[in-house]
């Protein structure tokens, strides 16, 4: 009687849960994810026999269980709770760095050398230390010199009339508070110094690693985003000003404001709950200088849309409204002098600071833009050329293609010139339907 | 298809036990049985079902030949082609690529190499398949007539694809006519909610460690940390291959089949022999008696038969030398055994039991790195390394102390240390009755939790 008893329990937990993922709503986003979900899969021959059918219904129930991402959170809290954790903890955490990207503006082919970028520096071990996630990359010094020859490419392309800057942000591993990962630091700095070598004469190196060394007690990289704080960015700024041999301008005389909390990126990749434990709050320095911006569509200037430096975001995408193709900054600097930025989302932060010294600056993100990087810099009279990214940009040899591509793009039809300016005045304002969009890891 | 995903213990499981219990007849249930069996093993090799069909009917139709011709020379010869119509398969799909690249390597030849993937649990049907009609040979068994009840046999999803390797004396008795009584399903229910256990919440959590200390940090490993990597694939290697076991045996008394156990704590063994009797023991019992006895067992060169044996159970693992290197090590340590047993049988307790646990331990690294290269930096850093220990190793003892004190809670041999009779076992025995409806519960709640991130693991043993 009381196996009988057992035994209907356990059917009846069974099929309830069962009945339960029938009658659940299914879904085709992971909000807390930051991915496309699992749908039914299609049954024909080439699925069937490669076994793709199976496994997708399998995917199919398991991304649209009931009630998923209260049991992923459970799921997280219960390893986490499997032992005792102390405050100063450091920890390893083994990641697979596969991170859907979710940028709307991207052209289809562009997302997944986004993702290899991200996922370059963001696989394999990552420290978890005080509930801040770092990633344990440092570059290769093999591949600097692949960068450092295509930035080379472009000074030759462009002549003296341009000053081409190579300014590139070392990753987070260089900041680990921990002697133990200390080597890391010099490891960042042989890779930036092995561009550095590598670079012709007259391409000026901004060295943003010492600079930030400086200021190493700071919070330069946020703990649960793979990206740089306002204070990280700063600093890469007073670097590229000091290799430019302009004065910077003061954070103090910037107006300060602070958004949050919010959880990034690394909190998405590790679902450490010491991570989730420790939010990031985000401190924005915004110049006092009237800016307007609008950004452009992978390639074509015809169809302008405004946004702000500042986009209203909780978290990174805050910067410059996040990732565009092409995003065009008008400043009320008036002292004739042009600038273009080729980045990843790193430069986002390091952009705005920009706009104290120029009066236009082009921001160009290579893993999307399909625009002439020659002619757009020739036909607007830009002064500096800027690479201006996150070390993970330049540590494979996949996303320096695309930045050498992005001098041979041709130009694309509707585009009957390269000057974004002349087409400027047709904008639609989409500022805040653009911040929510871009909430995504970038 | 694997025990431990959502699908198998929501969908597949309920729809199979309701289709089998609403048949009243023992052909229907088998019948359905049989369906559900195939639909396990083409979710996940929907092209080699056709290999496993093969190989039933060729040994379905040869055991009735070799039945039908029992003494005579024809029997044999039927026997002879059986085996190597089975051998044959194992050599073609599982060995292939190895044999041309020795044969390239030994004569420098540029044979291509076929490039097949493995079918999944084709050592484990293999080795089934090929017990049962050396037993109808022998005379042990009465051979299957019916082609369902065979195919039942051979195919049963609770065992296809990763044994334990059923012999089909254990089940003659019941592959035909068998009950099933609420106490008996009742017992398969705990057996499997404490294989589930074992697997999502022991094996899982052991892997993550595992990647962490043997992979990604490889290169910079100091000893101690080495120890505690190889250590923590030892568990993983277990608790994943004794919870599929115990999910196997758990489903097959819901079925109404008893299974014999394949494990019997083996990291409690106070020698390498005596690991050998408690580690895939259904393995064990098919070297011994195809095998080992065979060959002479204890009666004649017995320190031969023994590395014999070990070679061929390393060998069935896989297609590469660290397997064979693996069986030659364990065959060497049960001859070491063998030569000083005199001095062995007065040696305490604790000391034979930790010299097994090391040995047992250090094995696993010839078993995890199949490149060499890496074998060899390995087995160097574990006993030299220039790196020193790092705080991780800290943190993790920390951060899953009770993971660890789960896992020395589940290796020790309770059932040895108390028996049946006394006070402790009984008590635990009764508390665990009139808990496990609650307890069942929580194991399965438990493992769902942990699966939901989980789409994809499979056990250790699908790739041998």
């Amino acid at each position: 009687m009381f196996q009988k008893i057992g035994i209907l329990i356990q059917a009846l937990v069974l099929v309830g849960i069962s009945t339960t993922f029938f009658l659940s709503e299914k879904k085709q986003i992971s909000e807390s994810e930051k991915r496309t979900l699992a749908q039914w899969p299609a049954l024909n021959d080439s699925t069937y026999f490669s076994g793709a059918y199976f496994k997708g219904i399998s995917e199919y129930i398991n991304d649209q269980f009931p009630e998923r991402d209260w049991l992923l959170e459970l799921s997280n809290k219960l390893r986490f709770r499997m032992g005792v954790h102390l405050e100063d903890e450091i920890r390893m955490v083994v990641v697979d760095g596969q991170m859907e990207q979710t940028n709307e503006a991207a052209p289809n082919d562009s997302l997944e050398a986004s993702t290899n970028d991200f996922n370059a520096a963001y696989s394999g071990g990552m420290l978890i230390v005080n509930g801040a996630a770092y990633t344990m990359n440092s570059g290769s010094v093999n591949v600097s010199p692949i960068f450092a020859k295509m930035v080379n490419e472009y000074a030759t392309t462009l002549g003296p009339s341009v000053t081409v800057y190579s300014c590139i942000a070392p990753l987070s591993s260089a900041f680990i508070p921990s002697k133990q990962y200390a080597y890391l630091n010099t490891k960042n700095e042989q890779t930036l110094h092995a561009i550095r070598d590598n670079l012709q004469p007259g391409v000026k190196f901004a060295d943003v690693l010492a600079e930030m060394n400086a200021y190493r007690k700071e919070k330069l990289f946020f703990g649960t985003d793979h990206h740089w704080t306002a204070y990280g960015a700063y600093h890469a700024y007073v670097a590229f000003c000091k290799s430019a041999g302009i004065n910077p301008a003061n954070l103090s005389d910037m107006d300060h404001e602070i958004r949050g909390p919010f959880l990034g990126s690394l909190y998405d990749l590790t679902r450490d709950e010491s991570v989730k434990e420790h939010p990031d709050t985000l401190e924005l320095f915004k110049p006092r200088v009237t800016t307007e911006l609008v950004y452009y569509g992978p390639s074509g200037f015809d169809k302008p849309v405004k946004c702000s430096l500042f986009s209203m975001a909780k978290g990174y995408p805050s910067f410059i409204s996040g990732d565009h193709p092409l995003e065009k900054i008008t400043t009320s600097v008036k002292n004739g002098r042009k600038a273009c930025v080729v980045k990843n989302s790193m430069g986002n932060a390091f952009c705005v600071y920009l706009v104290n010294h120029y009066e236009e600056i082009y921001v160009v993100d290579f893993r999307y833009s399909k625009h002439n990087l020659v002619r757009l810099i020739k036909d607007n009279q830009v002064n500096d050329l800027i690479f201006g990214m996150g070390m993970y940009g330049a540590m494979s040899k996949g996303t320096i293609q695309m930045m050498r591509q992005l001098g041979l793009n041709k130009s694309s039809s509707s585009s009957s010139t390269s000057s974004p300016a002349k087409t400027a005045s047709k904008t639609t304002n989409k500022s805040k339907s653009t911040a929510k969009s871009k909430k995504g890891k970038k | 298809m694997v025990f431990s995903s959502l699908i198998f213990i929501f969908f597949f499981l309920p729809l199979s036990l309701l289709g089998y219990f609403l048949i009243p007849s023992m052909k229907g249930k088998n019948f359905i049985l049989l369906m559900f069996s195939l639909l396990f093993y083409a979710w996940g090799e929907p092209i080699w079902i056709t290999l496993l069909l093969f190989s039933s009917i060729v040994n379905y139709f040869m055991a009735l030949y070799i039945s039908n011709h029992q003494g005579t020379v024809n029997s044999k010869f039927a026997l002879l082609v059986s085996i190597c119509i089975n051998i044959g398969l194992l050599m073609t799909f599982k060995y292939a690529d190895f044999f041309v690249d020795n044969t390239n390597w030994l004569l420098g030849t540029e044979f291509t190499k076929p490039g097949i993937t493995l079918p999944l649990g084709i050592s484990f049907y293999t080795f089934l398949s090929l017990s049962y009609t050396l037993d109808v040979h022998r005379g042990h068994i009465q051979v299957q007539k019916s082609f369902l009840n065979f195919m039942v046999y051979v195919t049963m999803f609770p065992h296809l694809v990763a044994g334990p390797i059923v012999r089909y004396s254990e089940i003659q008795d019941t592959i035909n006519e068998r009950k099933t009584s609420w106490a008996m399903a009742w017992s398969g229910i705990n057996r499997f909610c404490l294989g589930l256990f074992k697997k999502v919440v022991i094996a899982n959590t052991a892997s993550i460690l595992v990647e962490k200390y043997l992979d990604v940090q490889f290169l910079n490993l100091s000893s101690p940390e080495a120890w505690f990597g190889i250590t923590l694939f030892s568990i993983q290697i277990y608790f994943d291959f004794s919870g599929y076991s115990d999910m196997a045996i758990g489903l097959g008394r819901i079925f109404g089949f008893n299974f014999l156990e394949n494990f019997r704590h083996p990291y409690a063994a106070t020698s390498v022999g005596d690991f050998y009797k408690r580690w895939h023991m259904s393995l064990g019992r098919f070297f011994r008696d195809y095998v080992y006895i065979p060959l002479g067992g204890n009666r004649k060169f017995q320190l031969r038969n023994v590395f014999i044996v070990w070679l061929l159970t390393g060998f069935w693992h896989g297609a590469s030398w660290n397997f064979v290197l693996w069986g030659a090590f364990f065959g060497c340590c049960m001859i070491l055994e063998k030569l000083l047993d005199r001095y062995l049988k007065v040696t305490p307790r604790i000391f034979k039991h930790s010299y097994t646990l090391i040995l047992i331990i250090f094995s696993r690294a010839i078993f995890y790195y199949v490149d060499f290269d890496k074998l060899k930096t390995f087995v160097k850093t574990l006993f030299y390394s220039e790196y020193p220990v790092s705080i991780n190793l800290k943190n993790d003892l920390l951060g899953y102390m009770y993971f660890f004190i789960l896992v020395i809670l589940f290796c020790i041999p309770w059932d040895e240390i108390f028996n049946k009779e006394h006070t402790v076992y009984k008590r635990a025995s009764k508390i665990y009755f009139y808990g496990a409806p609650v307890i069942n519960i929580l194991l399965l709640l438990l493992g769902t939790v942990l699966l939901i991130d989980d789409t994809y693991n499979p056990f250790i043993y699908f790739r041998f």
